[in-house]
């Protein structure tokens, strides 16, 4: 609960506050909203399932945004940037569709 | 690799969708990395969230209440809070582009109101001078020559076009041709527009026919206006008018539509409204208000010097002008000028006088 809380202060402040981006984060950004997003459909199934942890949430929110930055920055490097990005949103993407699959379940029963 | 394909999560749970599945509840598989895309839909959730309430379940509650659990959790928060700070902030960037070129649309928008605006206070402003001026202009001359200078200067301004003139006229509206859809995929929405030309035509026909002033949408024509397109809009004396089109013209109601229907605008007209679906109506009234023409200012065309033989009086002309082109040509019929002028061209030139277009128009009441 309190990782949720936390996310919530952090976005309003982030939008209160305007804070601006590094530019050699630009191109890694939309990579990672996706992971977030992907992050936060996670822990909402976890809630509806009854095992949502803090702890795990914060860390795989984390984890996900910056393993999925890092592997289009990799990818970049090595001449292989779009098809690595168009990777990662394809598994991000399933993962999501899955997700809200189960949250729609859990909330509709259908 | 069939065997792959066939294989059926062993958990009942997928049917009814809720339940949470473990890595370690699945047969081995021969070949691990085919099934990948398996993984990825089987199990979407992360493995940790389960792992964790199995600790949790094994630890009891007391975990929660530990001071290494309160320490944890005070970096949960902050970490929670820095994630959504960065989400925030990179959601807010990526739609920053968008807002950008909004904000251009606004700013153009408004920049064309303020200056649009900035032109009708401007307007009312030469609107207002010009009325100080002919007021004080005619309080000079009162005051110097007596009423006949005001009436000539009030006959000039009224042929010039400058001053607003009133009396009966005839009112011709042209507007555009209904809307007509044709094309199956939409992009073929065609108007029949009024053009420039057909304006043009219809101004001829109107002069033609006796006319004494015209003025388009409230654009008074003089001898110098021009009537011309850019891109889709008309324009007289460059400034764009927008549709419905209203001539209206001074001169004997009558008179003008019967020489307005028999000059060949008249026929231009019908096909117009025959061919293309342009609306046109004339109406006649009796009294008509014309604007004046604003910013008569001849920059070029000067007085020339008539010497001493000022043809026969006639009419309300302008004085003698010479179109002066400012190039090498000689500009006067002067024979002064017209030797400076040879001169200058080193004699070789053919002679200047002849060619240059002078336009005469018998005065004998405007000579300096």
């Amino acid at each position: 609960m309190i990782a949720a809380i936390g996310l919530l202060v952090g976005v309003v402040a982030g939008l209160a506050l305007h804070p601006t981006v590094p530019g050699w984060l630009e191109n890694y950004l939309g990579i990672a909203v996706v992971a977030a997003l992907d992050a936060m459909f996670g822990g909402l199934r976890a809630v509806l399932d009854g095992i949502f942890d803090d702890r795990v949430f914060t860390v795989s929110f984390l984890s996900n945004v910056v393993v999925a930055a890092m592997l289009v920055y990799l990818g970049d490097h090595i001449g292989v940037g779009t098809q690595l990005s168009w990777g990662v949103v394809v598994v991000l993407g399933m993962r999501i569709f899955a997700n809200a699959a189960a949250i729609r379940r859990h909330l509709f029963g259908a | 690799m069939s065997r792959d394909f066939a294989y059926l999560p062993p958990n009942p749970g997928l049917a009814r969708g809720g339940a949470h599945r473990e890595p370690s509840n699945r047969p081995g598989r021969l070949d691990a990395s085919m099934s990948l895309l398996q993984e990825v839909t089987d199990q979407p959730l992360d493995p940790g969230y389960a792992l964790a309430a199995r600790r949790r379940a094994v630890a009891g509650e007391t975990a929660a209440a530990s001071p290494t659990g309160r320490g944890s959790r005070a970096g949960t928060a902050l970490l929670a809070i820095i994630l959504g700070l960065g989400t925030a902030a990179a959601v807010q960037h990526l739609r920053a582009p968008v807002q950008g070129t909004r904000t251009v649309t606004s700013v153009l928008r408004n920049e064309i109101d303020q200056k649009s605006a900035a032109i009708t206070r401007l307007q009312t402003t030469n609107e207002r001078l010009r009325a100080e001026i002919s007021r004080a202009q005619a309080a000079l001359l009162a005051s110097n020559g007596g009423s006949d200078l005001t009436a000539r200067l009030q006959v000039l301004g009224l042929v010039a076009g400058e001053l607003p003139v009133t009396g009966p006229g005839i009112e011709l509206a042209l507007d555009d041709a209904p809307t007509t859809t044709s094309g199956a995929d939409g992009s073929g929405q065609q108007t029949d527009r009024v053009m420039d030309t057909d304006l043009q035509i219809v101004v001829n026909g109107l002069w033609a026919a006796g006319a004494e002033a015209i003025s388009i949408n409230d654009q008074r024509l003089t001898v110098r206006s021009a009537i011309r397109s850019a891109g889709k809009a008309i324009m007289v004396d460059f400034r764009p008018l927008a549709p419905p089109y209203l001539i209206r013209a001074l001169g004997n109601p009558s008179q003008l539509q019967s020489g307005l229907a028999g000059d060949v605008a008249g026929a231009y007209l019908q096909s117009l409204r025959d061919s293309y679906r342009i609306t046109a109506t004339i109406t006649a009234h009796g009294d008509l208000h014309l604007p004046g023409a604003s910013g008569e200012i001849l920059r070029y065309a000067r007085v020339a010097t008539t010497r001493g033989k000022a043809p026969p009086s006639g009419g309300h002309g302008p004085s003698r002008t010479v179109l002066d082109t400012r190039g090498s040509t000689p500009s006067t019929t002067a024979p002064a000028g017209g030797e400076a002028g040879s001169a200058a061209t080193g004699g070789s030139s053919p002679p200047a006088t002849s060619s240059v277009p002078a336009v005469s128009t018998p005065t004998s009441e405007v000579s300096p």
